[in-house]
């Protein structure tokens, strides 16, 4: 769903106050406190499937929740599958093969999986309740954006085009493979490195795109951000295929609610415009560090295997959640 | 009046089938222009990304709660498509333009990512000199000199300038070559471009 409609929704729902319930909506995940020196982080997430084959599906998926619980700062220890399956159409084999993805990732990640619910359904869906545990102190919102941070993106952009040619049948099988692995990989090594390293505030980019995600950041914050469009990475093929039309409908909802906070100098092509918003299946950690830990943070994201890791922006300074995008 | 036979009706369409019929009627019509008929604003948007981007032009007229939108070819319609035969760049230093470097690299990286954007235009790609590192390992263009070559542009790197450098084993991207070979892509092709 868009960010616009899903905060209409919100507004209009009761919201529960606790005094231990430290995150609720409007983050990556909600966190729970149970003691002093330890707390509950839980999240959700299911979608329909991105790519073909079901094995990469399923880790997709997982990876894509999991991603919730590290934006977080915190480490995953148990999931639940959530599935919605045509039984009887797609068969036995392509619903294990899903879940076998989604249990291999789960166990990458250190953590186990406890059972499911499964209904029957005509579009097939799969997704997964993850819980973690992180210290109270410890939690990296993504609230914390502080003036002069650097904004650091580990994965790179224009999976919602992808997955959209796909749909189409318009990729290549080299750039099929690297949108699979892309979307598959964890965001375990980067979530470590940042807690490594420290950062000032995190968040994962996901369905609202890279500037849905950095206008809550900024908004949470309570600063405005400047973005170079000259650090983003993309996938292959992503901006000549934005080009062409070739562009989910959530990018256009995306664009709707976030265009009027943002604001463009330079020259940004029409593609890039367009990729700013393109909706993300598990893209990666957006992370806001201080000058003096910049240096000391890439070195770590790149030990644990983030190979380009994106400098893409800065905190400019307090501010209304405004977003400047320099171009050329 | 609208012939029926150039007429694309993309109504309830979920993307990107509204861009792939459009652009198969386009590639198959006999016409000069053909229509639309589509009920979303994402598919009316995407279609006219996409006739953009095929240098059409295009004319949107809303009818109740369709769009029908009109899509005149231009004159060489596609020739964009394909990579150029006629085109080679001959990439003779790791900076673009003369007065500063570290300016000229910033450039470079933007030549090649504006370029990969485009795709379909020039066919060859040769380094020489200090250009060969734009092809090594760490080079800032390397993910668009992929995307080229994915796209089937054929890239070359001199061998004497990489045994020069020493950074042979650097090599990430498109294949070594030598001055017969360059000497050879140089007469054949008809438009060289000097960077």
């Amino acid at each position: 769903m868009g960010p616009g409609a899903l905060a209409e929704i919100l507004e209009h729902l009761p919201r529960f106050e606790h005094p231990d319930l430290l995150v609720g909506c409007g983050d990556d995940a909600s966190v729970y406190r149970l003691r002093p020196d330890l707390a509950l982080v839980q999240t959700v997430d299911f979608f329909t499937p991105v790519v073909d084959d079901p094995y990469t599906f399923g880790q997709v998926a997982a990876a894509n929740a999991l991603s919730d619980i590290y934006a977080m700062g915190a480490t995953p220890l148990t999931a639940l599958n959530l599935v919605a399956f045509p039984i009887c159409t797609l068969g036995v084999p392509v619903l294990q093969e899903i879940l076998r993805g989604g249990a291999d990732k789960v166990a990458e990640a250190g953590a186990v999986i406890m059972g499911g619910h499964s209904i029957e359904d005509d579009e097939p869906k799969y997704g997964l309740a993850v819980t973690g545990i992180v210290h109270p102190e410890r939690i990296i919102t993504n609230q914390g954006a502080k003036p002069g941070d650097w904004l650091i993106l580990t994965k790179p952009l224009g999976t919602g085009v992808l997955a959209t040619a796909l749909k189409g049948g318009l990729l290549d099988p080299e750039t099929e493979r690297l949108l699979g692995e892309s979307m598959a990989a964890l965001n375990a090594g980067a979530a470590l490195a940042m807690q490594r390293v420290g950062v000032d505030a995190c968040t994962d980019i996901t369905g609202f795109g890279l500037l849905g995600h950095l206008r809550e950041l900024a908004l949470n914050s309570g600063v405005d951000l400047e973005v170079d469009t000259t650090a983003l990475v993309y996938l292959p093929q992503a901006r000549k295929l934005a080009g062409q039309g070739i562009i989910p409908a959530g990018t256009y909802k995306n664009r709707e609610a976030v265009a009027p906070y943002v604001e463009v100098s330079g020259t940004v092509s029409p593609a890039e415009q367009d990729l700013f918003y393109d909706p993300q299946t598990s893209g990666g950690l957006l992370l806001a560090a201080p000058e003096t830990k910049k240096e000391e943070l890439l070195a770590a994201l790149r030990q644990e295997g983030i190979r380009r890791p994106g400098v893409i922006g800065r905190v400019l300074g307090n501010g209304t959640g405004r977003i400047m995008i320099r171009g050329l | 009046m609208e012939n029926q036979a150039d007429m694309v009706d993309v109504r309830g369409l979920a993307c990107p089938q509204p861009v792939i019929l459009t652009r198969a009627a386009l590639e198959r019509s006999q016409q000069d222009m053909i229509t639309v008929v589509a009920d979303s604003e994402t598919a009316r948007d995407n279609i006219v990304k996409m006739a953009h981007s095929l240098s059409c032009d295009v004319e949107v007229d809303r009818r109740g709660t369709d769009f029908y939108i009109a899509i005149t070819k231009p004159e060489e319609f596609g020739t964009a498509l394909e990579p150029r035969e006629d085109l080679l760049f001959l990439v003779a230093s790791d900076s673009f333009g003369r007065g500063s470097d570290e300016l000229g690299q910033l450039l470079m990286k933007n030549f090649f990512y504006s370029l990969s954007e485009q795709g379909g235009l020039g066919k060859v790609i040769i380094f020489i000199n200090s250009g060969v590192k734009l092809a090594c390992t760490g080079s800032p263009a390397m993910d668009f000199l992929f995307e080229l070559q994915q796209d089937g542009a054929e890239i070359f790197a001199c061998g004497t300038c990489l045994d020069y450098f020493k950074i042979k084993d650097q090599l990430s991207v498109g294949q070594v070559t030598n001055m017969y070979t360059i000497l050879d892509y140089l007469q054949k092709v008809p438009r060289v471009i000097y960077l």
